[in-house]
């Protein structure tokens, strides 16, 4: 693995659980090795005390940026950059994580991440805007294949090969979210087994699972679903090809019992094993 | 409330309507300004979209003014409905919700004149 930080198992930081993810964390068991935190819910000079704590105690923060738009034709906000470094300074993190998406166009907000059209156009924009934002963080940058709802008829690439220029055209490391993935599978027919032989792996320094619910035939990656086995499958199907440095599991809303987060957490740790023990 | 807004009209759209630039301003402006579609993108994709973002806007509004949500009971999906066809996307979800609020004060003055 040269993408090498050793995460471990994870789970992402939200104002919501910060009570459930120390006990998680003080478990009995291997419990949580690092936490993500959505950088815009996170102001580096008025960090959560709950927050500031658990990082006391130890625990690595990954800031996770949700509003750069790399992928947008709009330019770069520096101060945007700026906060994802000021955060990554603060927790003294070992990398900060975006997307490959766009989220506003001529000044207006779309307030969701959305896909580009996989082109060679959009990806000299992307290619352009994360060079310029790696030239302003202290630690290293990875990028995440989001979940979509819509596709371009322009797409000239699949979506390994995009993420694999992209990596070789800026060195960015990869997030790779498995849900997104199974999302792509549902929604577009992407054969996840064909996309993961594809991908520089070597280049993963996490990976993102969350849980969904099919709504007429479409996949909606809501984080506020259990995790289905369909995406536990895809994880196992990457950690049998490369055991992936850290996995972090994501919950934005409906939150469940400190149990059902545990089993979840258990059971990525379970396909973890499993891979390893191969 | 504002009026419903034209999506506006940047500087520089680029040089057609095939640029990366306006093909990005024209899948927002379907999302937020029900704009039509971007060519050749499978317009219910787009109209799923669309109220797969709205549903985001309702459950943050809901967070953000849960006495109001709680207030309109099963009322409330409807009356973010018809809030968000009439008003223009305001920046935030904490604005959002107070614009949400301060419409729902307003339709209820209404029903109490009549």
């Amino acid at each position: 693995m040269t993408a090498g930080f050793p995460l471990g198992v994870g789970i992402g930081w939200r104002q919501e659980i910060d009570l459930t993810v120390p006990r998680l964390a003080a478990a009995t068991g291997p419990g949580v090795d690092f936490v993500e935190v959505v950088a815009e819910n996170v102001p580096p000079s008025a960090v959560p005390a709950s927050l500031s704590r658990l990082h006391a105690g130890g625990m690595p923060v990954v800031p996770h940026g949700v509003s750069l738009s790399l992928g947008g034709t709009d330019p770069l906000e520096p101060q945007r950059v700026a906060r994802l470094a000021q955060l990554a300074e603060r927790f003294g993190s070992p990398l900060v994580s975006e997307h490959v998406a766009f989220c506003r166009a001529g000044g207006i907000e779309a307030g969701h991440l959305l896909p580009v059209p996989r082109t060679r156009e959009a990806l000299a924009v992307l290619t352009a805007n994360i060079l310029a934002a790696q030239a302003e963080l202290p630690v290293p940058l990875a990028v995440e294949n989001i979940a979509a709802l819509v596709s371009w008829p322009e797409d000239e690439f699949t979506e390994a090969d995009f993420l694999t220029e992209l990596v070789e055209r800026t060195g960015v490391l990869l997030l790779l979210d498995v849900a997104n993935l199974y999302t792509a599978q549902v929604n577009f027919g992407l054969d996840p087994a064909a996309t993961l032989d594809r991908l520089p792996l070597s280049e993963v320094a996490y990976v993102h699972v969350a849980g969904g619910v099919l709504r007429d035939g479409i996949w909606h990656d809501t984080h506020a679903h259990p995790v289905t086995g369909e995406i536990l499958d895809i994880l196992a199907a990457l950690a049998g090809r490369a055991v992936p440095p850290g996995v972090l599991l994501e919950r934005d809303d409906a939150y469940p019992s400190d149990a059902e987060l545990a089993a979840e957490l258990s059971s990525i740790r379970e396909v973890l094993a499993n891979a390893r023990a191969g | 409330m504002p009026a419903p807004a034209d999506p506006p009209v940047p500087a520089d759209p680029g040089a057609n309507a095939s640029s990366l630039a306006a093909r990005q301003l024209a899948l927002v402006s379907a999302l937020v300004a029900r704009a039509e579609p971007p060519a050749g993108m499978a317009p219910e994709r787009v109209h799923i979209q669309a109220q797969a973002l709205l549903r985001k806007r309702a459950r943050s509004v809901a967070r953000h003014q849960p006495e109001v949500a709680a207030s309109l009971g099963d009322g409330f999906w409807p009356a973010f409905e018809q809030y968000a066809a009439q008003a223009a996307l305001p920046a935030g979800s904490a604005a959002d919700a107070k614009a949400f609020a301060s419409y729902i004060r307003k339709t209820r003055r209404r029903l109490f004149r009549r």
